[in-house]
């Protein structure tokens, strides 16, 4: 009996103590490679959970063919079969049938064009794609939103005018679950350059817009909402810096918040704005401790109504040409729990005794209530590896060591620069990233890393 | 069962889960062996001492092919040892010592004085050369993986390979 105990003694501890891949912390890491598929790098993309337990990646690989794969039986559907053009940028929404997949991308052959289609993962079933537009010359920056029948996609365009070439946000909405589409919608009309499209489409369907605007006055962060009666008129956050690339805009119960990153006279800051009365007013905020920070990475989620979440990499613009840290990025994390009025200071999130020799950057994260997880990419290893932090005190305290997702300096394994790939599924979380083949770094493909947190 | 029939059983049992630990942890033998969670340990300084004297010693005789193997991986998958011979040969190294090497994590600072020429030569129509002269610098050098290794560095153009 006492050997009996001693074995059910050993079993227990095996089960708590050690990893399937022993990488000496506590929190059991997996990974899938699909070594199969090389990835075109510049490209997003995505993991996409289905009906809580089938999980499916879509991507786009260097035989320019838009790949829908599924993780367990790797059963592969390329959705552009046949069809013209070099596809660029991909985005993704669930339909109002939960096996339903809809998604756009951009191509480019004689011309312009932007695609749509909707794909049937239960039956495998492609329909033929729709030209949404091929008139305002989309560029490969595009958003889309789906709630049962309606979606709205927002891109950018560069139709010219009588002015010459003009740098637009058009928008396409569909009510019939994506079989006919609205005529491109030009939603900064007032512009000379506007670059970034941003979207949120809410539960009912109704479409909300964020953009820096370039024109006569200057710039601007504009806002504009789309209901079932149409687009509303523009709204301006007031005069801003020039924005570079980031725009993330969250709606956090019936309060609208955005965050940006932009540069006066060449010093950058990160900002905010939020409104309560659906976008017709909006209050803002600098993160001044964001000022000299060039950022290379930017994340908001929310948690639940009160925990709101900001993950930032940059790299520190103020320290003097001798301090490693002017060349290397570094992670700021900011909380709030009142829902997005007021932010915490920095918090460090990365445990690295020799960190300001190293990058960390690109960090994706997810969050349930005052459960926040960060994945980012770290290299203390000097090759690029992913690293985890979590909360579970919506972002006040965070474990002492940072945990390797895999086996550390071995690989050279990199997120995505914009896509928020890090998702949660019972329990389960999963971080999806591209594996380079050498250390060339020319060639890779995707690695899906999944991992519990400790009780 | 009897009860010492039993225990063996139990025992047996136990031994094979010992094995499939083992086995299972094997993968992650060679990451215990790698130091590159050691933050500079005198081991992991030896190690970084030893590279940098025999990669100096390389380059003092003269062999670019030994010499080539101690560059960062991301140097040699990108660049052949023919080429990097090609393009490091102008410079002829006599005497080499590694004075000092500080390690913090895994990035290595070595210290190194040389006695160094270049022969008469022709960079583009210009002929150049150097006396034999004495100097000392410091260099970087990285831990990746299983090793240390010298980074690639052009200090003209403020730019490595190594991305990190």
């Amino acid at each position: 009996m006492q050997m009996l105990k001693l074995l059910m003694l050993f079993l227990f501890f095996w089960d708590i103590a050690i990893s399937p891949v022993c990488y000496g912390y506590s929190v059991k890491v997996e990974e899938k490679t699909f070594s199969e598929d090389s990835l075109e790098l510049k490209e997003p993309r995505y993991i996409m959970p289905f009906e809580d337990k089938n999980l499916w990646l879509l991507f786009m690989n260097s035989k320019e063919e838009i790949v829908i794969r599924e993780v367990n039986s790797k059963a592969k559907l390329v959705l552009n079969v046949g069809e013209k053009g070099k596809p660029s940028e991909l985005v993704w929404c669930r339909g109002a049938d939960s096996s339903e997949l809809k998604i756009s991308w951009r191509a480019k052959a004689e011309g312009k064009i932007l695609l749509f289609n909707t794909i049937d993962l239960k039956t495998n079933k492609i329909d033929t794609p729709i030209t949404v537009d091929k008139t305002t010359e989309p560029l490969p920056r595009i958003k889309l939103g789906c709630v049962k029948n309606i979606v709205n996609l927002v891109w950018y365009g560069e139709r010219s005018d009588n002015k010459g070439r003009k740098y637009s946000i058009y928008a396409s909405r569909s009510f019939d679950g994506g079989k006919t589409f609205s005529e491109p919608f030009e939603v900064t009309p007032q512009t000379r350059a506007s670059i970034y499209p941003t979207l949120i489409t809410d539960e009912k369907g109704n479409a909300y817009v964020f953009t820096e605007v370039v024109n006569e006055n200057g710039r601007e962060m504009v806002f504009r909402k789309a209901t079932e009666k149409g687009w509303e008129e523009p709204v301006s956050i007031g005069k801003v810096g020039t924005v570079s690339l980031y725009i993330r805009p969250l709606k956090v119960g019936n309060r609208l918040m955005v965050f940006w990153f932009n540069s006066y006279e060449g010093v950058p800051v990160t900002e905010m704005a939020y409104s309560d009365d659906g976008g017709k007013t909006w209050q803002r905020q600098v993160f001044e401790t964001t000022r000299y920070f060039d950022l290379t990475g930017m994340q908001a989620v929310a948690g639940d109504n009160q925990n709101v979440y900001l993950v930032l990499s940059a790299v520190d613009k103020s320290k003097s040409e001798d301090d490693p840290r002017k060349l290397k990025d570094q992670l700021l994390f900011y909380y709030s729990n009142d829902g997005g009025k007021s932010f915490s200071g920095p918090i460090n999130i990365r445990h690295d005794a020799f960190g300001s020799y190293t990058r960390a950057h690109l960090p994706n994260i997810v969050a349930r209530g005052k459960t926040v997880v960060v994945v980012w990419n770290d290299y203390r290893n000097i090759r690029a590896n992913l690293y985890m932090n979590y909360s579970t005190d919506g972002g006040v305290t965070w474990q002492d060591k940072d945990i390797p997702l895999e086996e550390p300096g071995k690989f050279n394994t990199v997120l995505h620069w914009d896509v928020n790939n890090l998702i949660e599924q019972q329990g389960t979380y999963y971080v999806l990233a591209h594996r380079f083949k050498t250390d060339a770094m020319d060639e890779a493909y995707p690695v899906l890393i999944s991992f519990k947190l400790s009780k | 069962m009897s009860g010492r029939a039993k225990n063996n059983f139990i025992k047996i049992c136990l031994l094979m889960i010992l094995s499939v630990l083992i086995l299972s942890c094997s993968n992650s033998t060679s990451e215990k062996k790698s130091l590159v969670e050691d933050p500079g340990s005198p081991k992991k300084v030896k190690m970084l001492k030893d590279r940098a004297s025999q990669f100096w010693a390389a380059m003092v005789k003269g062999d670019l092919k030994e010499a080539y193997k101690y560059y960062d991986p991301f140097l040699r998958a990108k660049m052949s040892p023919e080429e990097f011979i090609e393009k490091h040969s102008a410079v002829k190294y006599h005497e080499a010592t590694v004075t000092d090497v500080k390690v913090e994590g895994n990035i290595g600072t070595v210290h190194v004085q040389v006695k160094y020429s270049v022969p008469k030569t022709k960079i583009r129509q210009r002929e150049l050369s150097v006396p034999e002269t004495t100097t000392d610098f410091e260099e970087r050098w990285l831990f990746v993986y299983d090793d240390w290794y010298k980074e690639y560095y052009l200090k003209y153009f403020d730019t490595g390979v190594a991305f990190y």
